[in-house]
This record gives C-alpha cells, sequence and structure tokens, in this order.
C-alpha cells in the first residue's frame, strides 16, 4: 500500500469523528401525531374484493326485492281489468252489434282496385260447374 | 424480498393497520433517517421536518407496500429525495430573494482557501465543513457508505446508479476529502 492509499484510508476513519446526533425526543411523538389523522382515510384496501362482493351482493338483492314488488304491483294492478272483461263477456252481444264492431275498409284506393277487378272482361271465368264435371267424368271412368 | 425479513413483516403489519408495527418502524430507523438529514442539510429543524415527512409517506404508501426493496434502500430513497428537494429549494428561495429584495445575504466564500480555514476549529467541526463543501453527487454517497454502512450496491440502488459509479464517487470523496482534511492527518 503506498503513502496515497493510506492517507485516503486514514480520511476514510477519521470520518467517524462526526457521531451520530441523538434526534428530538419529541420526534417519534410528532410523527405519530401526524400519522393520527391520516388513519381516518384509512381503510384496510387489500379486503377491497371482499367490500366490493358485499356491495355486489347487496344491489342485486335490491334489484331482485324491486322487480317482485314491481311484478306483484302489476299483477294486483291487472287483476280487475280481466274481473272486468270476464263480465263484459258474459253480456248477451247480437249478430247486428257485432257487424257494427266489426272493422270497415275504407280504403278508397283498394274499393277502387276491387271495381276494377270486377269489370275485367277479357279473363276467362272458367264455370265452377264445369269443373264439377269433369270430376265427375273422372270419377265415372 | 423474502417475507421472513422482520421489516417485511412489520411493514405488512402496518399495511393491515397495525400502529404499533409503525411505532416500531420509527422507532428503529428515525435515528438513522434523521442524521442522514442532519448530515446532508446540516440544520436540525430541516432534519425533523424530513424525517417525519419521511415516516408520514411510508404510513400513506403502506397501503400499497409490496415487499420489493428492502425497507432500509426504501426509506434511504425517500430522505434523499425530500433532501435533495430540500436543498434545490433553500437555493432558489435564497437567489430568489437576493435577486428581487435586493437583500445582503452572508453567501459562504468558495475562494476561501479551506484549509486555513479549518484550522482553528476543532476536528469534528472540519469534517462536517469538508463533507457540506462535497457536490451532493459526492456527499451522498459518501454519507450512506461512510455512517450507514451501505455497500457500493445499495448505495447505487438509493441514487439510481451503478455500483461501480458509487465506487469511483467514494474514491473522489476521499481525495477531496483528505485535502480539506490534511491538517488532522
Amino acid at each position: 500500500m503506498d503513502k496515497g492509499d493510506d492517507i485516503l484510508d486514514k480520511t476514510w476513519d477519521i470520518l467517524d469523528q462526526w457521531e451520530d446526533k441523538r434526534p428530538p425526543r419529541r420526534l417519534k411523538h410528532s410523527i405519530m401525531k401526524r400519522v393520527r389523522p391520516e388513519k381516518k382515510y384509512y381503510l384496510p384496501f387489500h379486503l377491497s374484493p371482499v367490500y366490493s362482493m358485499l356491495i355486489i351482493l347487496v344491489l342485486v338483492i335490491m334489484g331482485v326485492s324491486y322487480l317482485k314488488f314491481d311484478s306483484t304491483k302489476e299483477y294486483n294492478q291487472h287483476v280487475p281489468d280481466t274481473r272486468m272483461a270476464s263480465r263484459e263477456d258474459s253480456v248477451e252481444i247480437t249478430s247486428p252489434d257485432i257487424i257494427a264492431k266489426l272493422e270497415i275498409i275504407e280504403n278508397i284506393d283498394m274499393l277502387k282496385v276491387l271495381d276494377q277487378l270486377e269489370n275485367i272482361d277479357h279473363l276467362s271465368i272458367t264455370p265452377e260447374d264445369d269443373q264439377s264435371s269433369i270430376i265427375l267424368v273422372r270419377g265415372s271412368v | 424480498m423474502s417475507f421472513d425479513d422482520p421489516d417485511v413483516q412489520l411493514m405488512l403489519k402496518v399495511k393491515e393497520g397495525d400502529d404499533k408495527a409503525f411505532e416500531k418502524i420509527v422507532k428503529k430507523y428515525q435515528k438513522a433517517i434523521y442524521n442522514f438529514a442532519f448530515r446532508l442539510l446540516t440544520n436540525e429543524a430541516d432534519a425533523e421536518e424530513i424525517t417525519q415527512e419521511v415516516f408520514l409517506r411510508v404510513f400513506k404508501s403502506s397501503l400499497h407496500y409490496e415487499p420489493k426493496a428492502k425497507l432500509n434502500t426504501w426509506l434511504f430513497t425517500i430522505a434523499k429525495n425530500l433532501c435533495l428537494n430540500r436543498i434545490r429549494d433553500n437555493k432558489f428561495s435564497m437567489s430568489f430573494s437576493i435577486n428581487n429584495d435586493k437583500m445582503n445575504y452572508e453567501i459562504p466564500d468558495t475562494k476561501l482557501n479551506p484549509i486555513t480555514s479549518l484550522e482553528s476549529k476543532d476536528l469534528r467541526e472540519a469534517i462536517r465543513e469538508a463533507i457540506v463543501k462535497l457536490p451532493l453527487t459526492l456527499r451522498v454517497p459518501v454519507i450512506l457508505c461512510k455512517y450507514h454502512g451501505m455497500t457500493y450496491a445499495e448505495a447505487g440502488e438509493i441514487l439510481g446508479c451503478s455500483e461501480n459509479a458509487i465506487k469511483l464517487r467514494i474514491m473522489r470523496s476521499k481525495e477531496i476529502l483528505s485535502k480539506f482534511l490534511k491538517d488532522f492527518l
């Protein structure tokens, strides 16, 4: 080891003379005091899957109970209607009433088309009697 | 990082909300962090404040703690960052005041021969002044390796550089310090 290295080593060793300082007694207390307000927001986040599962479960239960309530309400509203309908069914209806209630096609174009169809004269209309006679002839054979 | 490490065990307890575990960590490391900050900043009030801030940050981060690095290394990394920020802020505020208020601040005379200025002071004070005179890139590795028993690799991890870079910085620091402390050797 040469002289230069020896000086460097001595320098390094002499640095030990600057000893550690004792931290103030209040330091730990101050740290804990500063940490305390943070604890208010401290939630064990490693349990977050459990929290989320619980939230989902509660939401599902609420949803199911709401749907159940809704369907019951709907059923209760429909019950009087059906009763009324059954009462109406029991009323005697005459054929003129039925005819009067039938929906009449009032489409003018439709009526025009029907008229045109009636007035077509160049179509050969085979009389029903001829058809029946043919069938009869075949049957006899 | 091994889960058997006592520091890891303590941190996992802190993560679960164990106050006592956090108190144990504070008790174990407060002196080291305080002295690290004091040696870097040479101001007791600042060192105290930085120490508080380091542990507060550790507590806040404990929620997401994963045992990846040694607690020791993690604490010193936070402390180093906070100290460097403080030094930067102090320099900025000082230059800002000088430029704006035209006030006379006592700025250390860099031209003054350090050896002659140290002659009349005792060894401890001389060492303190010599270390403070080192540039930050050398000062931090010296403090970590000399006063906190860190290996070059650990210091490199804290400073974000290689083991060899730390080795070279320590060598350079020794050379500079030997000049500053020539009278005491």
